[in-house]
């Protein structure tokens, strides 16, 4: 092998080192939002008060009881694309199939992100003792700081607790902090597993207590899941 | 290995990425899911922030990466051999990325992607070799 071309082998290397280097450098620059939200700084809870406001709330479910189609959701509170989703798509659900008593919505509690997943999982399934999960998510996903930095402090936690209308601080405290929150990731886990889904947010669809299948979607546009629940509606 | 030989493979590898980045490209501007065994893994990661390099596709500037290293293979010399080796090792460094974000931070795999990935890993190998032992 001649000694000049290694040598120059060598200086290629670090030339498409440099360029790698910058590329992931402008790359990470679109990754989730670095904002970081201090306690009493929560914003947008007006807008999930008006989406939501008198809406039933039971458990981890949002809607009639009876409504025809169910939509079963797979989110992690951590999930850039979770909260993309709560933003350009769960809005136009709400005002059109939920407010109407066509679709009612499961929530699928996942918490593989980090450990402020889990932290935020739990205050979610605690909030779902208060009937007020979508609520409390709601508000949360409108605040959600940069994944695994550690925002989902204590004090976050309360901020998004004392946003959300009707909730009791304490006993969601309490509530998070029993078998019964931990409990409820398990149960979104393994129906995570058993549906053989890869990421979030993930969706199931179907008429009520019928069979559910995977909504499929290539893109956070509301028609892309009002086809389909209409459809069903038909 | 003859240089004939490596040349050869180098044009099967990027052919198979034109192929594999075309299908990204045009998934990605007709709005349409990707087939995908993994459910929905792939419609995840074409939609995550991730999807684009300064509001480029990267799927776009994967096949103009892998058409840049399909040139390369008609250019006569070392400067072309360099070219395409260089190309191919800043394809497989930031393949290698993409990858540590389908698995860290979009906890989605996109078979497609891992595919090309996989085509510009051996395409580096490919070119270096032949860059390297290039007798001038």
């Amino acid at each position: 092998m001649d000694r000049t071309r290694l040598i120059q082998f060598g200086a290629v290397v670090l030339a498409a080192a440099a360029v790698v280097a910058i590329l992931i450098a402008v790359s990470s620059g679109g990754g989730p939002d670095t904002k970081s939200v201090a306690a009493g700084q929560i914003a947008d809870a007006g807008d999930s008060y008006s989406l939501l406001g008198g809406l039933p709330q039971s458990g981890l479910t949002l809607g009639r009881a009876k409504a025809p189609v169910t939509l079963v959701e797979f989110n992690d509170m951590q999930c850039p694309i979770c909260r993309d989703y709560a933003s350009a798509v769960f809005p136009t659900l709400v005002q059109r199939y939920v407010r109407t008593g066509k679709l009612r919505m499961e929530m699928r509690l996942q918490a593989f992100l980090g450990p402020d997943s889990v932290t935020a999982g739990k205050a979610v399934a605690a909030a779902a003792r208060q009937n007020s999960a979508w609520t409390f998510a709601d508000i949360f996903y409108g605040n959600q700081g940069q994944e695994n930095s550690g925002y989902v402090t204590p004090d976050f936690v309360r901020s998004v607790a004392a946003a959300t209308p009707g909730l009791n601080h304490a006993r969601l405290t309490r509530d998070a902090a029993a078998p019964g929150a931990t409990q409820a990731l398990r149960d979104g886990s393994a129906a995570f597993n058993a549906h053989g889904l890869t990421g979030t947010p993930s969706f199931l669809v179907g008429r009520t207590g019928g069979p559910m299948t995977v909504l499929r979607f290539s893109a956070l546009s509301p028609e892309q899941f009002t086809t389909q629940i209409d459809q069903l509606l038909e | 290995m003859t240089d004939r030989a490596l040349r050869n493979a180098a044009l099967a590898l990027a052919l198979a990425g034109v192929g594999i980045a075309s299908y990204l490209v045009y998934v990605h501007y007709s709005g349409t899911e990707p087939i995908c065994s993994i459910s929905h893994g792939c419609a995840t990661v074409q939609k995550s922030s991730y999807a684009k390099l300064a509001g480029v596709p990267v799927a776009l500037i994967g096949l103009l990466g892998y058409v840049a290293i399909l040139a390369s293979l008609f250019a006569r010399g070392a400067t072309g051999r360099m070219a395409g080796a260089g190309m191919a090792l800043v394809g497989l460094g930031f393949s290698g990325w993409l990858t540590y974000l389908e698995a860290e931070r979009i906890h989605a795999w996109c078979q497609w992607c891992v595919g090309s990935a996989v085509v510009m890993t051996l395409l580096a190998v490919v070119l270096a070799w032949r860059f390297v032992t290039d007798h001038p």
